[in-house]
């Protein structure tokens, strides 16, 4: 083993990261080959993916990924060729080389450029499992019917095709000695040619004739194998005086409009027109001549080649149009390429830094009083406002990635720990397009990861009991993300036995977590399955049901300033609902004073703000509506000096279906702020998130409300007790 | 107008460009004063594209100017070379494939 240069470390670094991203295409791809085993498409794209892995490998030197990767590539190269069939045990075979090669990439990603020695023996296990499927190039028989012809452009048995020939000679061709019967004879040896329609309006009157100049036309429909340029070949000496068009004729045009759509794509619609065999080399040439010439001088577009070659009558419209959508095509995919960059999270991080920072002091200058009667100087401002504000959406889109290739990913997890529970469930991903920060998607994921565990472990019934409840055996899984009112809500959702309400009260009594006989509202009671410890699993499975997991997914929603819930009907399904903000980033608060010091309450918190009653100034709770309210002096807590206010405020806020007030000096309204991380030695502060900074330069502390809340009650208790 | 007798040219030799204008211009003198003109086509040993424009010319001048020309004794070098060009039959009056507004 041996650690990496930095310079060949940062271009590596680049190399994990692809390929990581190719081996998650490569375990979508053999998965969706298990559904659908005839997609050509996908065993393509897994070929692909997998060659270019391996060429990606090859580049760094990496021999044991190459090697390794190589016999993958070949059995699905076998595949692709036809001469391998899809089947589930070939996926089972694959699944793990793919594994496998996550492992060696990982262990690359760690700085280790060769095979460990359990590698190597995990390699030869696997490779093993392939060999099988390796012999089956010699050994096993073509499936019938799967072998696909040799392309139609180089096989020696090429159809016959119907031509249109519309030839005029030049007028000295007969003196040059070139005779056109003598053509239409040649033409005549090529294939068979069905008509020869003689056009004599060239012919001039009378004496006008000159017998030696050439004024016969010919429109020649001929059949034959020969390719386009042979029979344009045919004309070499006379194309240049003359007019010679060769045309497929119209009853190819769906043949060649089908052979267009089955080329891979290209760039130029010239290139794709020349394989498709309905145009040549020289037509495109004399299209492109004909092209410029036209443009020439012109500041107008120039016009374009499709419609040079259709008005030359060198090639049909429909054949034409099929190559501009086989190129558009071609466009959309390379623009579709070039929609996800990669970009260096801190850059990214730094840049929005800086632009919240141009929002404060471009909101400086709009605190200054501004001079009367300069209305030019106050709309100019705001325009630099509006600016800025386009400018901070347009960076924080930067970070918004669609959530559809982590929801993609479960695919995976639902394969195989169905398999090991021995449950038939499928995959509905809906809303991937659905976009979040990738702080987020990336955050997200283990606790989607713990959801979707759960349902499949708790949520859906094996076979056996579906089907004894008049459900199919099949049980399904829909994850499902969309937008709503500036959140992001990710759904996991299936369609198994539902929350058991009456285990989840008693086993919440047995474990003391709610009174024996409390009334509580179906949201509570699911709310419950979140609390730390607590599992009704009867049966602990490798795969849940040790109590773990869900309480976990319930802090780090929380921490993600997100919340959860379930809808659950027994016996139909069961709904668990993630509710997450957009973007770390930025967040919605509001905005209270205490003495000099301002603070920043998270928006979705605040329920209410009443006044604070006037009484003692050491109590710590409040009538509201008739219900006591407890309540936490910002100004004890945080150790402001200074009188307090003569009308103090008590903001109201809910965390966990708890109510709380703080008390603070003065109400200064909505903002919506840049959150700036507090730097590492603060890092111990547990009731404030972050900072701000503030129109006036001030900084402003973004409260966390769960721990404010939380710790108030053992503050008090130590308060009391000491 | 009178039913002069026919004018007759024999073919004897090649028609093709070497002998064109020659041709050319013995139908058309032949054309000009009205009388039917015969053409016989038996001893042709060689036909070419100036060769056919000759015949064609002829053919359709004596339709626009209201003259006949009939061709006779097409031989095989001529049959060959008019199924060459799909144009049997155009000659000898049993078929008329050749396009063109004048032909109308």
């Amino acid at each position: 083993m041996m650690s990496l240069g930095e310079d060949l470390g940062q271009a590596l670094g680049t190399f994990v990261i692809e390929a990581r991203e190719l081996l998650q295409d490569i375990e979508d791809g053999l998965i969706a080959l298990e559904d659908d085993p005839a997609a050509d498409e996908t065993v393509n794209a897994l070929f692909r993916a997998v060659h270019t892995l391996k060429g990606s490998a090859g580049l760094f030197g990496l021999d044991h990924l190459v090697e390794f990767t190589h016999v993958v590539e070949t059995v699905l190269g076998l595949v692709r060729e036809g001469a391998l069939g899809v089947s589930p045990g070939l996926v089972s075979a694959v699944l793990p080389c793919a594994d496998h090669i996550a492992a060696i990439v990982e262990g690359v990603a760690a700085g280790q450029t060769q095979a460990s020695p359990s590698q190597v023996r995990a390699g030869e296990d696997l490779l093993a499992g392939l060999r099988p499927f390796l012999s089956a190039d010699t050994a096993q028989t073509r499936p019938a019917g799967s072998v696909p012809g040799p392309p139609a452009e180089t096989g020696p048995a090429r159809p016959d095709v119907a031509w249109e020939l519309s030839l005029r000679f030049g007028p000295d061709s007969l003196r040059n000695g070139m005779d056109p019967l003598a053509f239409l004879r040649y033409l005549g040896t090529m294939g068979s040619v069905t008509r020869v329609t003689t056009d004599v309006d060239a012919l001039p009157e009378a004496d006008g004739m000159d017998p030696e100049t050439c004024y016969l036309g010919f429109e020649v429909h001929l059949v034959t194998d020969a390719p386009k340029a042979e029979i344009e070949n045919v004309f070499e000496f006379v194309r240049e005086d003359g007019d010679i068009r060769i045309v497929a004729a119209d009853d190819q045009t769906d043949s060649y409009v089908q052979r267009i759509q089955s080329l891979p794509e290209s760039e130029r619609v010239g290139d794709i027109l020349v394989r498709s065999g309905a145009v040549t080399e020289a037509e495109i040439a004399r299209a492109l001549r004909i092209q410029q010439e036209r443009s020439a001088g012109y500041a107008e577009p120039p016009v374009r080649i499709g419609e040079v070659l259709v008005e030359e009558n060198i090639v049909g419209q429909p054949i034409v149009e099929a190559a501009l959508g086989k190129q558009r095509g071609t466009v959309e995919a390379r623009f579709h390429d070039t929609q996800t960059i990669r970009i260096d999270a801190s850059r990214l991080d730094k840049l929005i830094d800086l632009v919240g920072e141009l929002v404060v002091a471009q909101a400086s200058t709009g605190m200054r009083p501004a001079a009367a009667g300069q209305g030019g100087a106050l709309q100019a401002e705001s325009e630099v406002m509006r600016l800025v504000d386009e400018v901070r959406h347009s960076a924080l889109a930067l970070r918004m990635v669609p959530i559809g290739t982590t929801l993609r990913r479960f695919e995976r997890v639902i394969r195989d720990v169905s398999m090991d529970l021995g449950k038939e469930v499928a995959l509905v991903v809906t809303g991937g397009d659905a976009e979040m920060d990738k702080a987020l998607v990336e955050r997200i994921g283990d606790p989607l990861l713990h959801l979707v565990r759960n349902s499949l472990d708790h949520g859906i019934e094996p076979p056996e009991e579906r089907v004894r409840r008049g459900k199919r055996a099949r049980g399904t899984l829909r994850l499902n993300a969309f937008h709503d009112a500036g959140s992001v809500v990710i759904e996991v959702i299936d369609d198994g036995r539902g929350l058991d309400r009456e285990r989840i009260l008693a086993k919440a009594a047995e474990r003391g977590l709610v009174a024996p006989g409390a009334v509580l509202s179906d949201q509570d009671v699911y709310g419950l399955i979140f609390e730390p410890g607590f599992s009704t699993a009867e049966s602990v499975s490798s795969i849940s049901g040790r109590g773990v997991g869900m309480d976990v997914v319930h802090r780090s929603v929380t921490e993600l300033r997100g919340s959860i819930e379930i809808d659950s009907t027994p016996g139909v399904g069961t709904t668990m609902r993630i509710r997450l903000p957009l973007t770390l980033a930025i967040i919605d608060g509001f905005l209270v004073g205490v003495g000099e010091s301002s603070f920043i309450i998270p928006l979705d918190r605040v329920t209410e703000c009443v006044e604070l009653p006037a009484g003692p100034a050491d109590r710590d709770c409040m009538y509201l509506r008739g219900e006591v309210l407890p309540f936490i002096r910002l100004r004890s807590l945080f150790d402001i000096p200074g009188e307090p206010a003569r009308r103090q405020s008590v903001v109201v806020i809910e965390q966990s279906g708890q109510r709380t007030g703080l008390v603070v000096d003065s109400l200064m309204g909505e903002v919506q702020t840049v959150i700036k991380p507090l730097g590492p030695l603060f890092s111990s502060l547990n009731c404030v998130s972050g900072s701000t900074i503030l129109g006036n330069g001030e900084v402003a502390l973004i409260l966390d409300v769960g721990p404010l809340v939380a710790g108030h009650g053992e503050r008090e208790r130590l308060r009391v007790a000491g | 107008m009178t039913a002069s007798p026919p004018h007759r040219i024999a073919v004897d030799d090649e028609l093709t460009i070497i002998t064109a204008a020659e041709y050319n211009r013995r139908l058309a003198a032949a054309l000009s004063d009205g009388a039917p003109v015969e053409v016989c086509l038996a001893g042709v040993t060689d036909l070419d594209t100036a060769g056919l424009q000759v015949l064609l010319h002829a053919r359709r001048e004596a339709h626009r100017l209201g003259r006949t020309v009939t061709f006779r004794d097409l031989n095989e070098v001529v049959r060959d070379t008019l199924a060459v060009a799909h144009l049997d039959g155009v000659l000898d009056g049993t078929a008329q494939t050749v396009t063109g507004r004048s032909e109308a």
